[in-house]
């Protein structure tokens, strides 16, 4: 909890609407998601992040934590006929790839049966493993691991 | 001793698959383990905190904190799986701003409107609330004071909450957020079968021919649901799975039949089904005779707009849900003119793509699921596109059976279990019951031991009424709990923030974070969260899920069920209710309002000896077991009555369980017979929400959205939701990994819409509506791509309150806002 | 400590396996014996800890591999149901594919 000064910002803004006497919100020191920026400001959006370009695996936290994704995949097609991801981290290709094999546990159905490819129920990959941006965290968090589950 | 790192692995393999197995870690296993950690991990179940899927996760804790959460083999829904914000979970509590004392706007040393916030006991925080809701009153009377709860509160704590309103402040004004979530879906089920919540579970993705999704981006909203749905795809061949859509989304990506339709046009297209199912014969005639009775309902009902609006008071009857009956033949006449070609010139889908999908629900062979979302329900027709979707389902019989279901979805983790169940609506009470009906408030009156005539027949302000009458000023003391509205609620610069910011009012939000709307708040209740207290969650496929208490809170934050009860005591009962009431109950005059409604006999019936968790924060505070109180006074409504739950022992055990639950056993499919234990034995089906024990079908027509694109303002607006983050991203964009997911709201425009701009993509844009601006950055080439004329801009980045633009049109029966359809336009921020 | 730079790398999967009670200790044997097999914990309702790692014995190129072990396995008679829980693998990490780190 950060409480701030408050800051009385007066100045209108250059809305064409019709402004209540009571629309200003005073952020009372309250700092948000927005920062400092009140709820009525329009706050400029910030610039597109980037996201991270082929780095090595990013550490996980505990066991069972789908690993993030370390490079970048815009194009990647990824629908019923045809799956990008597979193509590098399937069992088939990882080798001459480098790429990181699929977990043998993404083998399993529904009803526990291990097969020999991917089970469907985990063929699309990004509902699960997903790109990192290059973006500051908004918020610490405070979350610690325990070294003992931690998988790499 | 020296570990190698292989030891080490394999005593991870060893624990990770003994805590599956539900058996104790191995000895070996375990002392590897505890010689690099000190202690060990302890697991235990809970639902999932986010949407109405209802996934099942293991917790593991240490030392009092969360330290991994992992899919839970043993749960039916997700059988293991999660998605990546379930797989997340354990850092959702863990955001450094986390509220820890209550905060309270003061100058000078005390309460000031436009003071600064500052740190103060629960005690003065509790006196000063309390002395605002005396005065509102006493001033004003019952309808001055409310409540905006969730569908994210615990089943407990949205039951505390309606007899603290209903029957303590004796005032209707609660209401859920999953108003704007679910309200036209309820509307649809009380209008069509008279009984709420769906018949089919989640079995029939695993027994449908076809699936067709109407406006629900299930690979990103329900993304367990859609692994199940994936599936079945996959490894059926035959199954086709159609994705109708105003844009293009990643459910198109398993889509073999993808459809995008100008918006509102989806009524067209349920009318043209109608139409097809009849004209080609496969109408189910002995089930239409036997279960379905036919309805015409009343056209041109308005927008659910303020009065004063012009298009409110160009309706020719505003907010009517009357209907009178119909033949079938004058059904059938009613449907012909949505013909092919109509509806394809309407709907701007292809001729040839409506045929497949007709055919498929008129084939007698094909099983078929039906899924919406807030395609369907944030719509100014939303209970009747609920009601059109079943008239397609009813007049072939395809429902209540392994396969053929009309799915309505949650997005709320209880919007089901909390909001709907136990009836925290402006209009209901639990079980179905509404306050309007005297029987039912009788009902209500028994069990609560209340005398005749304490809860008021007239329904409460609804979620969007409540912003406009804090804005009017006859809403003057306001509770706001487990929701973020400032930023989900619609038209916030026209009716949010003068609203709460209006000077005769006294706002309290409760929340574990400093969100937008406790920005905006009076007073800042720090809030426990999810493990940090015993809860129960009823998800989208009637399926109620316990836990228990797994960590402390921190600080001083309270969860939702302590503030509501811990509140109720600063009243004395003389003080909420009129002298007519308290004569008829003489015995409870110089009670508090606490003793009337929580120390009732009932709710303190269970002493704490009887809990089987480790902590109980509450339960200690109380002195009694006040979740189990709570909840099997509520079970009393629905035992007996078709919304039968198991004893409250039970729900610890398993990973959920069905309602109704009769003799120990869950119901899967309701309405039909040998699955449903309420079906009368050689009658098939029953529909028996309705006296007469069958269904309704409603002739509505297509009508058009409140807001439609002109010369102006040239593009439909829709808002929604993204993979990575829940709603308005209180919990997620406070994981760091979620977070750099999805950073920073975008808003995804085709290419030619783009250019025509002058637009990049990347570029700043300022969006502007009719109310409000927000500024955002273009995407062009993201996972969704809207066609020409409608942008998508996602509402989870408090940095970009997209909001603003939103009208506050509704649904003018079901009263939720429509999100998916407004007007704006975009230009270039040139720096 | 834990030394995190070991040379080989490591391919390790924890399976639950489900058994009839009555016939769990014949089972556990007989999965014990498939090579890089090892039966952890036997539970009296018949579930069973086991982990399988990939040694020389069972790699591609001469065995069956982790996945194929894995099923032979499954295939046992008497056993009910085999869950795949947890399953860790080194190839792919920089230090074993030449990658100075």
């Amino acid at each position: 909890m950060k409480i701030l000064p408050i800051i009385m910002i007066t100045a209108s803004l250059a809305m064409a609407l019709s402004v209540q006497a009571y629309q200003e919100v005073t952020s009372g020191g309250l700092e948000t998601i927005r920062g400092i920026a009140k709820i009525n400001e329009t706050k400029s959006a910030e610039a597109l992040k980037r996201v991270i370009k082929d780095k090595n695996p990013i550490q996980r936290n505990y066991v069972h934590q789908p690993p993030v994704v370390p490079h970048q995949t815009r194009g990647y097609r990824v629908n019923k006929d045809s799956n990008k991801c597979l193509t590098c981290h399937g069992w088939k290709y990882a080798r001459e790839t480098g790429a990181t094999k699929i977990s043998l546990t993404h083998f399993e159905t529904r009803d526990g049966k291990t097969l020999s490819d991917v089970s469907p129920r985990r063929y699309f990959c990004s509902q699960c493993h997903v790109t990192q941006a290059d973006a500051p965290e908004l918020v610490d968090n405070l979350f610690k691991p325990v070294e003992s589950l931690g998988n790499d | 001793m020296t570990l190698t790192r292989r030891d080490f692995i394999k005593a991870n393999a060893i624990a990770a698959t003994a805590v599956a197995a539900g058996i104790a870690v191995p000895s070996s296993a375990s002392n590897l383990l505890t010689k690099s950690s000190d202690t060990t991990i302890k697991w235990d179940k809970a639902p999932c905190r986010f949407c109405g899927t209802g996934c099942s996760v293991l917790v593991g804790t240490q030392e009092g904190k969360v330290v991994a959460t992992q899919g839970d083999p043993q749960a039916e829904v997700n059988k293991g799986l999660n998605c990546i914000k379930g797989y997340f979970l354990s850092k959702i509590m863990y955001g450094k701003d986390r509220l820890t004392q209550p905060l309270l706007r003061m100058k000078d040393g005390v309460y000031a409107k436009e003071g600064e916030f500052t740190p103060v006991s629960w005690d003065t925080a509790f006196d000063v609330m309390a002395e605002k809701f005396k005065a509102a009153l006493k001033k004003k009377g019952p309808t001055s004071v409310g409540m905006f709860g969730s569908g994210q509160w615990t089943v407990w704590e949205g039951y505390a909450a309606s007899k603290l309103m209903k029957a303590g402040f004796l005032t209707n004004n609660l209401d859920p957020n999953a108003r704007h979530c679910m309200a036209s879906a309820v509307g649809g089920f009380m209008r069509t079968f008279g009984i709420d919540e769906p018949m089919g579970c989640y079995d029939d993705l695993e027994h449908a021919d076809a699936f067709v999704l109407w406006g629900s981006n299930m690979a990103e909203m329900h993304p367990i649901l859609w692994s199940r749905l994936a599936d079945r795809r996959l490894s059926h061949p035959h199954v086709k799975v159609n994705v109708l859509s105003t844009y293009k989304h990643r459910s198109f990506e398993l889509a073999d039949n993808g459809m995008i339709f100008t918006p509102q046009t989806d009524l067209a297209i349920l009318n043209f089904i109608a139409n097809y199912i009849i004209q080609n014969n496969a109408v189910n005639e002995d089930f239409m005779k036997k279960h379905v009775n036919i309805r015409e309902g009343v056209t041109d009902i308005g927008y659910g707009l303020r009065p004063s609006h012009p298009l409110q008071k160009a309706a020719k009857n505003p907010d009517s849900g009357a209907s009178k009956p119909m033949s079938f033949d004058d059904f059938a006449k009613f449907v012909s003119s949505y013909s092919i070609e109509y509806t394809s010139k309407l709907s701007g889908v292809s001729e040839d793509k409506l045929l497949t999908l007709a055919k498929l629900y008129a084939d007698p062979k094909v099983k078929v699921t039906s899924f919406w979302t807030m395609g369907f329900n944030q719509h100014t027709r939303g209970v009747w596109a609920n009601n059109l979707m079943y008239n397609v389902h009813l007049l072939t019989g395809k429902i209540s059976e392994p396969g053929n279901s009309p799915f309505s979805l949650t997005g709320q983790p209880s919007a089901c279990g909390t909001a709907r169940e136990v009836g925290t609506f402006s209009h209901r009470l639990p079980a179905d019951l509404v306050v309007k009906n005297p029987k039912h408030r009788a009902i209500a009156e028994k069990i609560w031991k209340l005398p005749e005539g304490t809860i008021p027949p007239k329904p409460g302000y609804h979620a969007v009424m409540q912003n406009r009458m804090l804005k009017d000023g006859e809403l003057n003391a306001y509770w706001v709990m487990c929701n973020n509205n400032m930023q989900a609620g619609p038209n916030i610069n026209e009716e949010g923030i003068p609203g709460y910011r209006n000077p005769e009012n006294f706002i309290v939000v409760s929340d574990p974070y400093p969100t937008v709307t406790a920005q905006a708040a009076d007073l800042i209740l720090p809030t426990a969260m999810w493990v940090e207290k015993e809860g129960a969650y009823g998800n989208a496929e009637r399926r109620t899920q316990f836990w228990h208490q797994q960590v402390n809170a921190p600080g001083e934050a309270r969860s939702d069920l302590w503030q509501i009860v811990e509140f109720s005591k600063r009243f004395k009962i003389e003080e909420v209710w009129p002298e007519e009431l308290l004569a008829k109950n003489p015995e409870y005059r110089g009670k508090t309002m606490f003793d009337v409604l929580y120390a009732n006999g009932n709710v303190d019936k269970f002493p704490m000896s009887e809990s089987k968790g480790d902590t109980n924060f509450e339960g200690d505070y109380f002195g009694f077991y006040i979740q189990k109180g709570l909840f099997e006074e509520y079970a009393t409504f629905g035992r007996g009555h078709g919304h039968d739950l198991a004893p409250f022992d039970r729900y610890h055990e398993e990973r959920g369980l069905r309602w109704p639950v009769v003799n120990g056993k869950e119901t899967k499919w309701r309405f039909r017979e040998g699955h449903d234990p309420y079906v009368e034995k050689g009658s098939e089906v029953q529909f028996y929400g309705h006296k007469d024990k069958k269904a309704n079908i409603f002739a509505l027509p297509y009508e058009p959205a409140a807001e439609s694109p002109d010369e102006e303002f040239d593009l439909w607006l829709s808002t929604g939701r993204v993979l990575e983050h829940w709603h308005s991203g209180s919990m997620t964009a406070r994981v760091p990994e979620l977070h750099k997911a999805f950073p920073d709201a975008v808003l995804f425009i085709h290419p030619d819409d783009a250019k025509a701009r002058g637009l990049r993509r990347g570029d700043e844009v300022l969006i502007e509506s009719r109310r409000g601006e927000v500024k955002s950055r273009v995407e062009t080439r993201g996972r969704n791509r809207p066609p020409k004329g409608l942008v998508f801009m996602p509402w989870f980045d408090a940095k970009q309150l997209v909001n603003k633009l939103t009208l506050d049109a509704t649904d003018p029966l079901s009263k939720q806002t429509d999100f998916k359809k407004c007007a704006v336009k975009v230009k270039k921020v040139v720096v | 400590m834990i030394n995190l730079l070991e040379e080989k790398p490591i391919n390790i999967a924890g399976v639950l396996f489900v058994a009839q009670p009555s016939n769990t200790t014949k089972v556990a044997k007989e999965l014990g014996e498939f090579p890089g097999a090892e039966v952890h914990e036997i539970a009296d309702n018949g579930s069973m800890v086991v982990t399988i790692e990939e040694n020389d014995l069972n790699r591609g190129e001469k065995g069956k591999g982790l996945i194929n072990t894995i099923t032979d396995m499954s295939n046992l008679p008497g056993v009910i149901s085999s869950s795949l829980i947890f399953h860790h693998n080194d190839y792919g990490l920089p230090q074993h594919q030449g990658i100075k780190v």
